[in-house]
């Protein structure tokens, strides 16, 4: 071998990738079992050959990603953040008080965190408290378990990094009745720094859970977030996925999450994306088995010039499936919202039933939408319904209000919150949810 | 005087749609304006209320004195003004209790009164739903969404009943009505009627003065209000029809 071809092929194509090969192989490997270690070397293998995603790759057409690529990142070990109890003080859920764990700049907070009052069987913990327990083995077959991600970088660049994530494995028939919070809380002011957080959810036969994922500002700045979620629907199981991401408008946010559900199962998600100057938030759901019901639904509301991409990809692979899928958005100022929504029904996944519908709301004469539905379908009894709508506000609406003495801004609002009621209401969860129309409320009347 | 319309002239886009309307209301009377589709009633209400697809060109319109003009449209609501619309549309996500209760607090707040919470204003509204005769479940569902045409207007009148306007203009809100639904409706107007405030109702069946006792009655053609009397205008004008008075007009000009 040449020394060209040598230096071609352990460069990395583009220095944002570099610096991350860079850091994953300073990451110390000690008390990681050789799964861990494995997926580590074969992740930075393959960073060497990824480029970052541009305009001409279909996937990323629509946003730009220089001002995240051309940064350069720390790791998050350098840009320590300690919050205190009275900073967490807002984002609290009260139903969650005895199960809400604590992660700031990526890192875990076992002091601000509450594990307390579980039913038997179920597990509610993080990377790091099982590498210390020596029982990381809990969840080795439930990490990197799709190809889906194989040659997305963002994926890869998470599994050379992360040291740390929520970690929720509920046994079979165990019905876990609070809510289980992860709250990432960032301090922005502590240097540009990254965050891979690693969550893994599973669940055994007929078991139940919910998880509320919630990204938070304590203080806005430069930061990122790149996170993947692993979550695995045992047969007949039912998994509820709340995700709220209001990191900071200096930020970047980049999530990829897969789903496996089984047979029977019920997987019913609603991803809020807030925050983030760039935020990017990929699902992908497969459905392995038969019977399963899944909803993604996600609401998206951006202001000034924020970014928010929302990508989903449902694999029917079964026969008899139901999938739902609502995204809202809600664009202002010179913002921008990007939806792409795939379903694909494999040859003899029979009976599916999936619709997804896609409306945006416009306040704005500068903001800007796309959106894309894209459909292959290789069976033939398959009722797939798509749609994707672009409005504003009804004035003969506004009218309506303020002729009952409502102010405008408060008609807007309250129209706005309309809007995104739908979206939320189907969040079970009555404190945050009550939280986010309030957020909603307040953003748009300010 | 609570309403004081003078040589009213407004357009539409390019449509010279009222020529010169005239109308005095005292507080404590009903009026009742009839008149044939497209004569300009219900934008002379939507101008009373403040709507923006309107542009008066000429005239004046006051409001227990004042230049009702310069207010915008919620302004006018505040202070007592208020629009059962002819065709009230559907609202989506925000239910019939919410608007209501933040209407009705607007409402107390431009009166100098506390607000009312969520209970408070349950308890408030559940005695105005008897009044209309709706089931209290209305309330929880979105603002006219899926609600049948009668429905529609007896939660305007619902609406009018928690607000308790001033002035009350009610756009053909006895259209389309069965008798049953009339009397409701009817019923609604009377228990506001006092002395202190006055309806304006754009009508053009005379069905609904049976149940409404009307203090005047106007004839609108073509953007002029062309006839006033008492009630039995209206019923020379259900015999009669409008173009009658039209005629008569011209005569007398
Ligand atoms: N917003 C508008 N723009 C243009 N033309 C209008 C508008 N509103 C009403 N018009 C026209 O003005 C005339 C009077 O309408 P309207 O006030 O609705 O009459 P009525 O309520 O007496 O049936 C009609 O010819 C109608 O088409
Ligand atoms: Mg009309």
């Amino acid at each position: 071998m040449s020394t060209a071809e040598e230096t071609r092929e352990t460069m990395a194509r583009h220095p944002f990738v570099a610096r991350f090969i860079d850091q994953g192989r300073a990451r110390r490997t000690s008390g990681q079992p050789q799964w861990w270690a494995d997926l580590r070397t074969g992740a930075l293998q393959k960073l060497v050959g990824l480029d970052v995603p541009g305009r001409k790759d279909e996937e990323w057409r629509f946003i730009n990603l220089s001002s995240l690529v051309e940064r350069d990142w720390s790791p998050q070990e350098d840009a320590t953040f300690e919050p205190t109890a009275d900073q967490l003080e807002e984002w609290r859920v009260p139903e969650a008080s005895s199960t809400t764990l604590v992660f700031a700049n990526g890192r875990y907070i076992p002091e601000l965190s509450t594990v307390a009052d579980l039913p038997e069987g179920a597990r509610v913990t993080t990377w790091s408290e099982l590498r210390d327990a020596g029982e990381l083995d809990v969840i080795a077959d439930y990490v990197d378990i799709a190809d889906y991600w194989e040659d997305d970088v963002f994926y890869n660049l998470n599994s050379a990094n992360f040291e740390d994530g929520l970690v929720v494995v509920v046994d079979r028939n165990v019905v876990v009745e609070q809510p289980i919070h992860v709250l990432h809380v960032a301090d922005g002011t502590a240097g540009d720094y990254a965050a891979h957080p690693r969550n893994v959810i599973v669940t055994g036969e007929s078991a139940e859970v919910t998880v509320i994922e919630e990204y938070a500002t304590a203080e806005d700045g430069v930061y990122f977030h790149n996170v993947v979620d692993e979550v695995t629907v045992a047969p007949n199981s039912k998994v509820r996925h709340v995700k709220v991401q209001q990191d900071s408008t200096d930020a970047f946010h980049v999530a990829r999450n897969q789903i496996t559900i089984g047979a029977d199962a019920n997987y019913e998600s609603t991803a809020v994306n807030i925050g983030a100057g760039l935020s990017r938030n990929d699902s992908y759901a497969l459905f392995d088995g038969r019977n399963i019901e899944c909803t993604l639904d996600g609401l998206g509301f951006v202001s000034g010039s924020q970014v928010t991409d929302t990508h989903t990809a449902l694999d029917h692979d079964y026969p008899d499936a139901n999938s739902y899928q609502l995204q809202k958005n809600i664009v202002d100022d010179r913002a921008h919202a990007v939806f792409n929504g795939k379903i694909f029904v494999q040859q003899d996944s029979q009976r599916i039933d999936s619709n997804q519908l896609n409306q945006n709301l416009l306040l704005s004469k500068r903001g800007r939408v796309d959106t894309k539905p894209q459909l292959e379908i290789f069976a033939d009894d398959v009722v797939c319904s798509h749609g994707a709508t672009v409005g504003q506000l009804e004035e003969s609406h506004l009218f309506y209000l303020m002729a009952r003495g409502v102010e405008r801004d408060r008609a807007k609002a309250l129209l706005t919150y309309a809007f995104a009621a739908e979206v939320l209401e189907d969040i079970v969860v009555d404190t945050l949810r009550e939280r986010l129309e309030a957020h909603i409320m307040e953003q748009t009347t300010s | 005087m609570l309403l004081e319309i003078k040589n009213l002239h407004v357009r539409a886009g390019d449509t010279q749609i009222l020529k010169g309307v005239n109308l005095n209301v005292e507080a404590g009377e009903i009026h009742a304006i009839m008149g044939p589709n497209g004569s300009g009633k219900s934008t002379l209400a939507n101008v009373v209320a403040g709507h923006p697809a309107y542009e008066v060109t000429e005239g004046t319109v006051r409001y227990d004195g004042d230049d009702l003009l310069e207010l915008d449209t919620d302004e006018r609501a505040r202070d007592g003004v208020f629009l059962a619309f002819q065709y009230p549309v559907e609202i989506p996500g925000v239910s019939n209790s919410q608007l209501m209760r933040q209407a009705y607090n607007e409402r107390r707040k431009a009166r100098g009164e506390d607000e009312l919470d969520p209970l408070q204003f349950d308890d408030y509204v559940r005695e105005k739903v008897k009044v209309v005769d709706m089931d209290p479940d209305f309330l929880d569902r979105s603002v006219n969404v899926d609600f049948s045409g009668g429905e529609k207007k007896r939660n305007e009148i619902l609406q009018m009943a928690v607000l308790e306007p001033r002035l009350a203009l009610l756009d053909e809100t006895d259209s389309g009505l069965d008798i049953d639904a009339l009397r409701v409706v009817s019923n609604g107007i009377n228990q506001l009627a006092g002395d202190d405030n006055a309806v304006v109702l754009v009508t053009h069946y005379q069905r609904i003065l049976d149940y409404v006792e009307p203090d005047k009655v106007h004839a609108m053609v073509d953007g002029e209000i062309v006839q006033s009397g008492g009630k039995e205008l209206a019923m020379e004008l259900e015999e009669r029809g409008y173009d009658w008075v039209a005629k008569q007009k011209g005569a007398a000009q």
